[in-house]
């Protein structure tokens, strides 16, 4: 008994339970379309899951990452909705900028199958360059790291040239490359090819000396001695700019999509915007959100598997 | 000939501060199967000229020679031993073993490198640990791995940089039976040559059948010792020998008229 109570009395809980006392209020937005029910439906079913992992899921750490995250939701929605309908706080005029949590949630039900496109879309021109970056960055830098030790002089050169925004080359790409998709890829390309490869370049330059040392007292030759020491030892670093690098691609996907794209993710946002559909818009950054959420998970994932050998 | 000879050897380096000699016309030689120390405090030059033998530094001028040939750079006819670093951290402690083979053994199959490596860390104590990654193991274990893999690589000779400088004091006098029960072998076999660094004045006596004693700042030879103990060698036994005490005390004696009463870096040596 006093488990289940330990398991219930939790914030986000508190959170779902005012989420539901303020439905209770009057609505003040007669003008605005919204759609409750599906702001309850939506509640509702993250309050299942939240039960779910409060009782199936044992890790605590676990636990707590999913229940805060689900609070943080609850919270977001009690702020959305009173701000929207209840207190109709932009006033009529501005509201449709600031649609409420129901319209979107419809809009993006409605848009469900154009999204899953857009995912696949964007996830294929974002994986595309973000794969040719880092294909060329790391060997580069540890190329450049290793054989040219002139870590100062190679570092503020690739700091001046990634303060540039991958914008700027926008013309030139489409002048340049062949197709405009090629033009979105190499958007991508530029973003995450420079902190990867700093990042690799720094790595190299700061493996422990006395790991170069072991390994050359077993005469190891050239290839075995970048790919199979230096590599590894600079991978913590070299993860750090992958990371960086991910989440720029992530920023510029938008003006990634603006050229010439006719789907994606950037591209949705970025036309209904244009329209003057906030409604579809919003549903637009908050799919790009939760799908930059589990990318990054996912490559969180992928380096505690690749560093396990770090305590 | 001796497997080992160094001849009138100077190294200088360059520091921020400019050059500086780190060693000093430096001459002696080692004889195969020998098992010789090189005390000194830190900073006289020991672990630079160890990492002579080990191929990793140059002398400025005068030889280094190992089977008469000089030494042009690492290889696999020396197996090697830090205080730190000698395992890879990326690597399983049998992966690191398997690691040295490919690079000593390259005739090897995969297979046969590996139950070498198991082979070898059941010698040291560690079989069941070869999965282990070298953080999940304590220090100890660390070195007893490195050493199994040094072993492994069936190198004429061993180099070791205070290999058990950063143990506690009860497990260094395992590891030190331990190694020289590894290196004395069935006694059939021919044993190996090494040259152990160390600061640990009872620890060279334990070990070796000479010390050679560096002075400080630039290094050089001070005095040669021999160490004339029977093996096996027993800590327990040899430290209420009168000729152990009087061997130490001598050294001892050494050791701290040479830094003037003291260790001259602040560093206690034992």
């Amino acid at each position: 008994m006093k488990y289940v109570l330990k398991r219930l009395l939790i914030a986000p809980n508190a959170l779902f339970a005012a989420f539901l006392l303020i439905q209770l209020l009057p609505d003040k937005a007669y003008r605005i379309t919204d759609y409750p029910k599906y702001t309850l439906i939506f509640a509702v079913f993250l309050e299942i899951i939240l039960l779910a992992v409060s009782f199936l899921v044992k890790k605590k750490p676990l636990r707590r990452v999913f229940t805060d995250v689900l609070g943080v939701i609850f919270a977001v929605l009690i702020f959305w909705v009173l701000a929207t309908i209840k207190l109709n706080l932009p006033g009529d005029v501005k509201a449709a900028v600031f649609p409420p949590p129901g319209a979107v949630l419809a809009r993006f039900i409605i848009d469900f199958g154009q999204t899953l496109i857009n995912i696949r879309d964007s996830l294929a021109l974002i994986f595309q360059g973000y794969i040719i970056a880092v294909v060329i960055a790391i060997p580069l830098g540890l190329f450049l790291g290793w054989n040219l030790r002139v870590g100062a002089a190679a570092g503020y050169i690739s700091k001046f040239l990634s303060s540039i925004s991958p914008i700027v080359y926008i013309p030139y790409a489409i002048v340049l490359l062949p197709s405009f998709r090629a033009a979105s890829v190499f958007v991508i390309v530029v973003a995450s090819f420079w902190p990867a490869l700093a990042s690799t370049m720094s790595g190299v330059l700061n493996v422990e000396k006395r790991i170069i040392d072991s390994a050359k007292t077993l005469n190891v030759g050239k290839f075995t001695m970048l790919f199979r020491i230096v590599l590894p030892a600079a991978l913590p670093q070299i993860f750090i700019g992958c990371n960086q690098g991910l989440s720029v691609s992530f920023i510029l996907l938008t003006s990634a999509e603006m050229i010439g794209a006719r789907s994606g993710l950037g591209y949705y946002v970025n036309n209904y915007a244009n329209f003057g559909n906030y409604t579809s818009a919003l549903s637009g950054v908050i799919t790009i959100g939760v799908v930059v959420s589990v990318i990054t998970c996912l490559f969180n994932l992928l380096q505690r598997f690749l560093l396990r050998w770090k305590q | 000939m001796s497997k080992i000879e160094i001849k009138n050897l100077y190294a200088e380096y360059e520091d921020k501060n400019g050059s500086f000699l780190a060693l000093k016309d430096i001459s002696f030689q080692v004889k195969e199967g020998e098992f010789v120390s090189l005390i000194g405090s830190s900073g006289c030059g020991k672990s630079t000229l160890l990492s002579i033998l080990q191929g990793i530094n140059f002398p400025s001028s005068g030889i280094a020679a190992i089977d008469g040939n000089p030494i042009t750079g690492p290889g696999t006819n020396r197996g090697v031993v830090f205080q730190h670093y000698s395992l890879f951290p990326w690597m399983t402690t049998r992966t690191n073993i398997a690691f040295g083979l490919k690079q000593s053994h390259q005739n090897l199959s995969r297979r046969q490198r590996y139950e070498t490596a198991d082979a070898f860390l059941a010698k040291v104590g560690l079989s069941g640990f070869g999965h282990k990654y070298p953080y999940q193991l304590s220090g100890g274990m660390q070195q007893r791995a490195a050493i199994a893999r040094a072993l492994a690589m069936n190198t004429d000779i061993l180099l070791m940089d205070e290999p058990f400088g950063a143990i506690d004091a009860k497990n260094r006098t395992n590891m030190q039976e331990l190694l020289l029960a590894l290196w004395e072998g069935d006694g059939k076999s021919l044993k190996k040559t090494v040259v152990f660094v160390t600061h640990d004045i009872d620890e060279a006596i334990f070990l070796s059948d000479r010390i050679i004693m560096l002075t400080n700042s630039p290094g050089q030879i001070g005095k040669e010792y021999d160490v004339p103990f029977p093996r096996p060698r027993i800590h327990s036994a040899m430290r209420e020998a009168p000729s152990y005490i009087h061997l130490r005390n001598m050294l001892m004696a050494l050791f701290y008229d040479e830094n003037s009463g003291k260790a001259a870096d602040g560093e206690y040596v034992i």
